[in-house]
């Protein structure tokens, strides 16, 4: 697993080893993004099979017109040398939907669950061209959930780690990112738009 | 590269502006509790019942030839009597989901009782289930037999929930050493769920000759 994992890195930073550096001078970026949610930190409470259902969720509140938000993200970055920046990631998500009673089918709460997550990070650029570079990263940081669940008022910190196997980011001082997330805040793409200071 | 970017800013836009709705995949439909709850229902009879009913039968062709040809039967122990013999006492591992699950004879006739302790997993839900079964074999071959089941048992599962269960009369046959499924099934299965200390609700399954063949009830 090692090897193949070492080998990967080294076969998509080799571009950037053949190719001349066109680097950009400015140090700060700034970029509005949008994302799907990762399923473990919104939703890992709210979503059964019927087959596999315990009593908690046959005999618990009922949970219906679940609906939730994309995960929005704005995200600073200062580049520290040419290839390496550090960043920091404020995200925000939300769940909604309505509880019912489970035997008589009335309605008895609302679910408004707010996440708002806060993750420094740091990113590496192996390949970069004036108008085109690919980048890999990660991010650590605390995921704030809030709002009301139920009857019960929610207040809830988790931890939040986020990966970046391969981005890209496309433009120059107004630039277009897409990126590919694993983690519990994001996972999937990731779209966003930039701008370098 | 303009027409790059207003691609991009006009998808982000989309994105944003849609509102996901996931209603279906979720718990909430008024009849998906009736659906789950007949489920739980019918796992205790077609998992729990059937991995006992399995452990007995291997343990009973086990302690006529020494070995059985279910591939599941992997090891026995006894107190050195035979199984047929009153006061006996077998500790079987023959079904890997009731790992542990203790066989004894109690009196001379054709009543075993097996108890257990222990985790166990209900359609992929591992929660600790103790219970008593009580197997009284009917008309049978190949160590497959008619059984009249007496079950008692209690479960806890996670948020203070749990149920106890407990059997009226339920006969079942296997049919096949590969499948155990119940083609003749007739008796109730009652459950009573608590919440903490508070009975929630009692309900029961009523089989009236095969497992599809059954009557739910509850809020009873």
């Amino acid at each position: 697993m090692r090897k193949t994992i070492l080998l990967t890195v080294l076969l998509t930073m080799l571009p950037s080893m053949l190719l001349a550096q066109q680097g950009w001078k400015e140090k700060l970026e700034l970029s509005a993004n949008i994302s799907g949610e990762s399923f473990d930190i919104e939703f890992g409470d709210y979503y059964y099979y019927a087959g596999s259902a315990d009593l908690a969720s046959i005999y618990g509140p009922q949970k219906r017109n679940i609906s939730y938000t994309p995960v929005f993200s704005l995200m600073g970055e200062y580049k520290l040398k040419n290839r390496f920046s550090l960043g920091l990631e404020l995200a925000y998500s939300h769940i909604g939907g309505d509880y019912y009673d489970p035997f008589t089918d009335e309605f008895t709460g609302v679910l408004s669950k707010h996440m708002l997550a806060f993750m420094p990070g740091v990113k590496y650029r192996y390949f970069i061209k004036k108008y085109f570079a690919l980048h890999s990263g990660a991010s650590a940081g605390a995921a704030l959930q809030f709002g009301k669940d139920g009857t019960e008022n929610i207040f809830d910190v988790k931890p939040a780690i986020q990966v970046i196997p391969i981005g890209m980011r496309v433009g120059n001082n107004i630039y277009a990112t897409l990126d590919y997330y694993l983690g519990n805040v994001v996972l999937g793409v990731r779209l966003g738009i930039g701008y370098r200071f | 590269m303009k027409r790059l970017l207003i691609a991009f800013a006009i998808t982000a836009s989309v994105c944003a502006c849609s509102k996901q709705s996931y209603d279906e995949e979720f718990t909430g439909s008024f009849s998906y509790n009736t659906t789950a709850g007949s489920h739980y229902l019918q796992t205790i009879a077609t998992e729990l019942l059937v991995d006992n009913m399995r452990a007995l039968e291997n343990a009973l062709e086990f302690n006529s030839f020494g070995s059985v040809s279910n591939s599941r039967t992997s090891s026995y122990h006894s107190n050195g009597k035979d199984l047929w013999t009153p006061g006996a006492e077998w500790t079987v591992n023959a079904v890997t989901s009731i790992k542990g699950v203790k066989i004894s004879k109690d009196a001379a006739d054709s009543t075993w009782t097996l108890t257990r302790d222990a985790d166990y997993g209900m359609a992929g839900n591992v929660y600790p289930t103790a219970y008593s079964i009580t197997l009284r074999m009917h008309k049978g071959e190949n160590y497959h037999f008619d059984w009249e089941v007496t079950a008692n048992g209690t479960r806890t599962e996670s948020k203070g929930y749990g149920c106890r269960f407990w059997t009226d009369r339920a006969v079942n046959y296997l049919t096949a050493e590969s499948g155990y499924n119940w083609s003749k099934a007739f008796g109730t299965i009652w459950m009573e769920v608590n919440c903490g200390d508070e009975i929630v609700d009692r309900a029961f399954i009523r089989y009236n000759g095969s497992t599809s063949d059954y009557r739910y009830m509850r809020g009873l």
